[in-house]
């Protein structure tokens, strides 16, 4: 399942190339008052060749996450405190332009619905070019067998005549395809993927994580995967992040993760995925409860009130961060002994 | 794509006869031209012989089907106060208004843009709330008010400009602001709107962890795919500055198409009248076949078949 041996060495080098230290992202709500906690204190460490899964609900904070990285925040976000620190230099606070040197050429990114993600007035073969001509300046033939490269290498076939065609003229996973070949166009050292494959249908999903899991390995890339699926973790992490209400709630191996969960967060995860066993009278498990209002401050464990095993201490205390063998940890008070 | 003009085509003439139909029954409702023409002391015989001259003595539609017939050859008849064609008289004025109607549009259309993207750029801004505010202004004042306020300020007052007649570029200077300024807010308020739209959609965000600069993405970019509503509303403002130039060349006194019309209606000189409105129809008409025609261009998605 994870492809460490892969064709192109991975880095020796033991220095991450991402190192992201207690990041908290604030964004001022919608109604002007109030500040919703996107982000709270969330590290984590990636090294080239690896593949991070971020997992989580809708609003838990893995897709800020992710933006934060790629200093795409929305402008009424912020971020309030921690490093990002990319192949040893810090980016937070990085100006405009600084970041525009890495977005496309070092850092490169997958939208979630391929359908929305390309300019439709643009042909295919225009959008491709930007970032080579922008990071590589290549131009004319040089430029032309590159484009030609990048979309074979993304298994589109006959991409002369692709080039020439727009958006609306192809299919969602093929649309994808070309979004991926764009993000990897200038060979980034990292890729970030949100949501990859939340738009297409099943088999272009199978499809598209084979070709991620491919690009890994061949360019030996970092890869981030923000995700709500677990099936999508299990074929291509290496380490699992599991994300609650703006804050890891266990992080690990991706066999540790699946097979010795430690989180109650994480175990009614997992629990939730359907599984031809199942008993199906019963109906699909659920998680009982909403995520909390991030806007209001949450003392205690943010998952207490929906957890099975709450007790007294939950809702008053923190969690602190519990280290357990095998670079596993979580945050919960069961840990704590 | 042949086949679409075609069906355009014939659609534009269907336009084209109800509008004549419309001008020709209401300016025959608004007055009796004879009445303004016969000397004070004419006798019931020598009205009806002018009426039976001028050919209004038959019914509404007999005259229409006259006309009609003449019209298709090119004839619009002869005015009835100076005895010429009356096409080729408001043809010979057709230049000064599109002289004006033009400059007008090509000011607000950059203007208008400029200001719609750079206010959707920095919305929020200080800038973006005095432009939004002065648009508001602009699009408020009626053009017949501007002109003169204009005239009393810059010609009145400071003898700057001229105050009207046609002739140096400082004659233009006032009737085209006067023309173009709600021109230029409409257009800015459209733009700015389209813009915001299309700068939060995906491919925005995309073309920003491409690592493009802003100018790129604002000007390549989002305003292509923001300037569909402004192409169709540009169509609409450019046959409006043609034929909302009736006010503004009679504030200014200028020698076109507008002033034409006027004096002919106040003399209920049909024929002018009729020639003119048919004139500023076919241009009507034949920009907004052009701006849906410019739409394939701009987005591929609205190829016609």
């Amino acid at each position: 399942m994870n492809d460490m041996s892969s064709s192109f060495p991975a880095s020796e080098t033991s220095a991450p190339l991402l190192d992201v230290d207690d990041l908290t992202v604030d964004i001022a709500a919608r109604d002007g008052k109030g500040i919703v906690h996107a982000v709270s204190g969330v590290s984590f460490e990636l090294k080239r060749g690896c593949t991070l899964g971020i997992v989580g609900e809708s609003g838990c904070g893995k897709s800020t996450t992710a933006m934060a990285i790629m200093q795409l925040l929305p402008g009424s976000a912020q971020i309030k405190s921690g490093t990002i620190s990319f192949d040893g230099n810090d980016i937070v606070g990085k100006s405009q332009t600084e970041m525009r040197a890495l977005r496309g050429k070092r850092i490169g990114m997958i939208m979630q619905d391929p359908m929305v993600a390309l300019d439709p007035v643009f042909t295919v073969g225009d959008q491709l070019a930007e970032p080579l001509k922008l990071h590589m300046g290549l131009k004319g033939q040089a430029l032309l067998e590159r484009q030609v490269a990048l979309l074979e290498a993304v298994g589109i076939p006959s991409p002369e005549t692709r080039l020439k065609q727009y958006p609306h003229q192809m299919s969602g996973g093929m649309l994808q395809r070309i979004v991926g070949a764009i993000a990897i166009s200038c060979n980034p050292e990292l890729l970030i993927a949100d949501e990859p494959t939340t738009a297409l249908d099943p088999t272009a999903q199978a499809q598209f994580l084979d070709l991620l899991a491919d690009i890994r390995d061949t360019r030996g890339l970092a890869l981030i995967i923000v995700t709500h699926d677990f099936g999508v973790t299990a074929r291509l992490c290496d380490d699992i992040m599991v994300m609650y209400a703006g804050r890891i709630v266990e992080r690990g191996p991706v066999e540790t993760i699946f097979k010795a969960p430690r989180h109650p967060y994480t175990r009614a995860l997992l629990d939730a995925i359907p599984k031809p066993e199942n008993d199906r009278s019963k109906g699909l498990a659920t998680i009982e409860g909403q995520p909390p209002n991030l806007a209001e401050s949450i003392s205690g464990c943010s998952f207490a009130p929906r957890c099975r095993f709450a007790m007294p201490r939950c809702t008053s205390e923190r969690p602190p961060v519990t280290k357990l063998p095998g670079d596993h940890q979580t945050a919960c008070w069961l840990e704590v002994v | 794509m042949f086949n679409y003009f075609l069906r355009r085509l014939v659609r534009a003439s269907i336009t084209l006869i109800g509008i004549s139909i419309i001008i020709f029954v209401a300016i025959r409702m608004s007055g009796d031209p004879v009445m303004s023409l016969a000397p004070e002391d004419a006798t019931e015989a020598d009205i009806a012989e002018i009426r039976a001259e001028l050919g209004l003595d038959k019914p509404v539609w007999v005259q229409y089907v006259i006309y009609a017939k003449n019209a298709v050859q090119g004839d619009f008849g002869r005015s009835i106060r100076y005895q010429q064609p009356a096409l080729d008289m408001v043809a010979a004025r057709l230049p000064a208004t599109i002289h004006v109607g033009l400059s007008a549009f090509i000011l607000a259309t950059l203007i208008g843009v400029f200001l719609g993207v750079t206010t959707a750029r920095y919305r929020g801004s200080g800038a973006d709330y005095s432009i939004r505010m002065g648009a508001i202004l602009c699009q408020s004042a009626p053009g017949f008010w501007l002109g003169m306020i204009l005239i009393l300020i810059f010609s009145v007052n400071l003898h700057w400009l001229p105050a009207s007649g046609r002739g140096s570029a400082a004659h233009m200077v006032l009737p085209v602001v006067t023309l173009g300024l709600a021109a230029v807010a409409s257009t800015m308020r459209l733009t700015r709107s389209s813009m915001l739209e299309t700068l939060g959609s995906e491919y925005v965000r995309f073309l920003r962890s491409k690592g493009l600069s802003e100018d790129m993405i604002v000007w390549k970019h989002a305003l292509r795919n923001s300037f569909i509503p402004v192409l169709a509303v540009m169509g609409l403002q450019l046959g409006n500055l043609m034929a909302g130039a009736i006010i503004v060349e009679t504030v200014f006194n200028w020698p076109g198409v507008g002033k034409l019309m006027v004096e002919a209606l106040q003399a209920r000189d049909f024929p002018i009248i009729q020639a003119g409105a048919f004139l500023l129809s076919i241009m009507m008409v034949s920009i907004n076949l052009l701006v849906d025609l410019l739409f394939g261009i701009v987005d591929p998605r609205i190829r016609y078949e």
